[in-house]
């Protein structure tokens, strides 16, 4: 989304962009595309279908004692499904915590993969491998040589940054090759 | 109470250092962990509370309150707090005491020591009498019209207040939560029935609470902005009875409930003597709702009642008096307050009292003492009256073990439309 707006406000109709790189961002745009698109909705419940029960233990009660719990359990009928919970002091929070867990359990049991829980943790997922795949793209680069890395960091959002940014980072890799011993580099090839 | 396990003291430890004293407390690991939790947070909260003098604590506003948050903790000493929190809590200080406050419903109900911790029972038991409330109004509502248009169609449109009286109230808190769960089922409804609720105590500590609580919630908005001029907290004593007051009126300063209803316009009898009003004529109150102290005086030392509560909570709010006999013969001390409540009923002519009972027993006797001054012996005549213990709807889904050992909630109702 971020990148979009950087696009659409860097292009006025007389710049020209490259079309190498105008494909590589519609490649980005496409796998963030992907979070945009909407959850499924949230599950509703039949009161009916709920069991709410307060748990309180056993023995005398009322003005006698004073107890601090106020756990929640709700039990879902048709599926058997039991949640807890015991987040906060109110039962009115705790209802509402157990509801919506209850809500993604209930989900998940019903449409597998297809859940808003499911759908969201493999989004996370996705993201993170993505998110990975480029840091590793980004020091192979590194590694490899100025060419490789400024033609990499086009990549980013604003030209003039990038090529600014690789510059630095060829200087750095110059004083690298002239001032620094031989052993640090090549720990840092290793790493 | 069974002794704590040593393996049990030592996973504790191992968790968190602290726990073992919450333990004493607790008795369950769950539990300590759970209320080391909350006193962590207060602690944390209350450091940032008394750092007037740093820029960023009096201004929540700034888009990251969490950065400034971290630092203020880790500058003070809120490690010291806490630790002091778990000490006071193996002596049995109750929780709500430590920090202040305790949930009941959508409320927060602030908590002092002197006046009574609202328990989660009464919290239940307040949600059933809203619900029974509101049924028992929708059907005098579905009887009503029928009657009053009959015999006078011009007076009916300004709609009389429900007038609640909430004896021994304590904190106010049931007060409160009744005027919420009221207002909020009278919301949908295009006549909403305005209401009246008058919190009476004989403490003034609490009746400060009360009103503290009242000013809180509003703020806190989990009270409608229309509760101020709803909600009236007065100090009264409930046990003492017109009959007694005269003697005692010069030196006492408190007044009986019958000599406050008369002072409260609300609650004072309608002067009209009206054809259609003279059967429900000194009706001056619709739902008596109580939590009184039940606890006899055997139970407060017998095992039965906590360490924390014999200790820490207002005996008065406990235990009833045991000087007075609340004119009953016969009858046990801790009855005093059901039985000076049931004789009130049809004095201010109530059509509805909930009363929450110690335990099943007293229960039991709350009922019979109902039938006795009220509903009347005979099955075939208590057709005007209904009085039974309140139960969960939903008995077999319930964890049956233990449900006859706790409090309980006795319901009298008038179900005649006379």
């Amino acid at each position: 989304m971020s990148r979009t707006l950087h696009l659409t406000r860097h292009t006025n109709p007389l710049t020209f962009i490259p079309l190498s790189s105008l494909t590589r961002r519609s490649f980005s745009l496409s796998a963030l595309s992907l979070a945009d698109k909407p959850l499924p909705p949230r599950l509703k419940f039949e009161d009916a279908d709920l069991t709410v029960s307060y748990l309180k233990g056993t023995g005398p009660g009322g003005q006698k004692i004073n107890k601090t719990n106020s756990a929640v359990q709700i039990i879902h009928k048709p599926t058997g499904i039991v949640v807890k919970s015991q987040a906060t002091r109110s039962r009115s929070q705790n209802e509402k915590y157990a509801r919506q867990i209850l809500a993604d359990k209930v989900e998940v049991h019903l449409n597998g993969d297809k859940s808003r829980a499911a759908i969201k943790a493999d989004r996370a997922r996705k993201k993170k491998a993505s998110k990975m795949k480029k840091a590793r793209r980004k020091y192979r680069e590194l590694e490899k040589g100025p060419e490789g890395t400024a033609e990499e960091l086009e990549d980013g959002d604003d030209y003039e940054d990038a090529d600014n940014s690789a510059n630095e980072i060829v200087a750095s890799q110059q004083s690298a090759e002239t001032g620094v011993p031989q052993g640090a580099q090549g720990s840092g090839q290793r790493g | 109470m069974p002794r704590l396990s040593t393996p049990t003291i030592l996973r504790a430890y191992q968790q968190d250092p602290l726990l073992p004293l919450l333990l004493r407390e607790c008795r369950t690991i769950d539990s300590a962990r759970n209320e080391l939790r909350w006193l962590r947070q207060h602690a944390l909260d209350l450091i940032i509370q008394n750092e007037p003098h740093h820029p960023e604590a009096p201004q929540p506003t700034s888009p990251a309150p969490n950065p400034p948050r971290k630092n203020a903790a880790i500058r003070k000493g809120w490690r010291r707090t806490l630790r002091e929190f778990c000490h006071a809590r193996s002596r049995g200080t109750p929780l709500q005491y430590l920090l202040g406050d305790q949930p009941f419903g959508d409320l927060t109900i602030l908590c002092k020591r002197g006046v009574l911790i609202p328990r989660n029972d009464t919290e239940t038991f307040t949600y059933a009498a809203a619900s029974q409330i509101l049924q028992h109004a929708s059907k005098d509502n579905k009887l009503k019209p029928n009657t009053t248009t009959a015999n006078n169609p011009i007076t009916t449109p300004p709609q009389s207040p429900l007038r609640i009286l909430d004896l021994c109230t304590g904190t106010g808190c049931i007060a409160l939560l009744l005027h919420t769960l009221l207002s909020r089922a009278y919301r949908t409804n295009p006549n909403p029935r305005p209401l009246k609720i008058l919190g009476l105590d004989n403490n003034p500590l609490a009746l400060r609470l009360a009103y503290r609580n009242l000013m809180h919630n509003l703020a806190l908005r989990t009270l409608p902005p229309s509760a101020p001029s709803d909600i009236e907290f007065h100090l009264a004593d409930v046990l003492s009875t017109a009959a007694t007051n005269p003697d005692k009126t010069p030196t006492q300063k408190v007044p009986s409930i019958e000599t406050l209803l008369q002072r409260i316009p609300a609650f004072c009898p309608p002067s009209t003597p009206d054809s259609s009003q003279e059967k429900t004529n000194g009706a001056r109150v619709d739902v008596i709702i109580s939590n009184p102290p039940y606890i006899s005086a055997r139970a407060l030392v017998d095992g039965t009642t906590a360490r924390s509560v014999r200790v820490y909570e207002p005996l008065a709010a406990l235990v009833p008096p045991l000087s007075l006999s609340g004119g009953l013969e016969g009858g046990r001390a801790e009855d005093v307050f059901y039985a000076r409540i049931v004789g009130l009923v049809k004095e201010v002519g109530a059509r509805m009292v909930l009363l929450e009972c110690g335990d099943y027993a007293q229960g039991e006797r709350v009922v019979q003492l109902c039938r006795l001054m009220v509903v009347g012996p005979e099955a075939g005549m208590g057709r005007e009256w209904e009085v039974k213990i309140w139960e969960e709807d939903e008995g077999s889904d319930r964890d049956v073990e233990g449900s006859k050992e706790g409090a309980c909630l006795v319901v009298l109702k008038r179900v005649g439309s006379q």
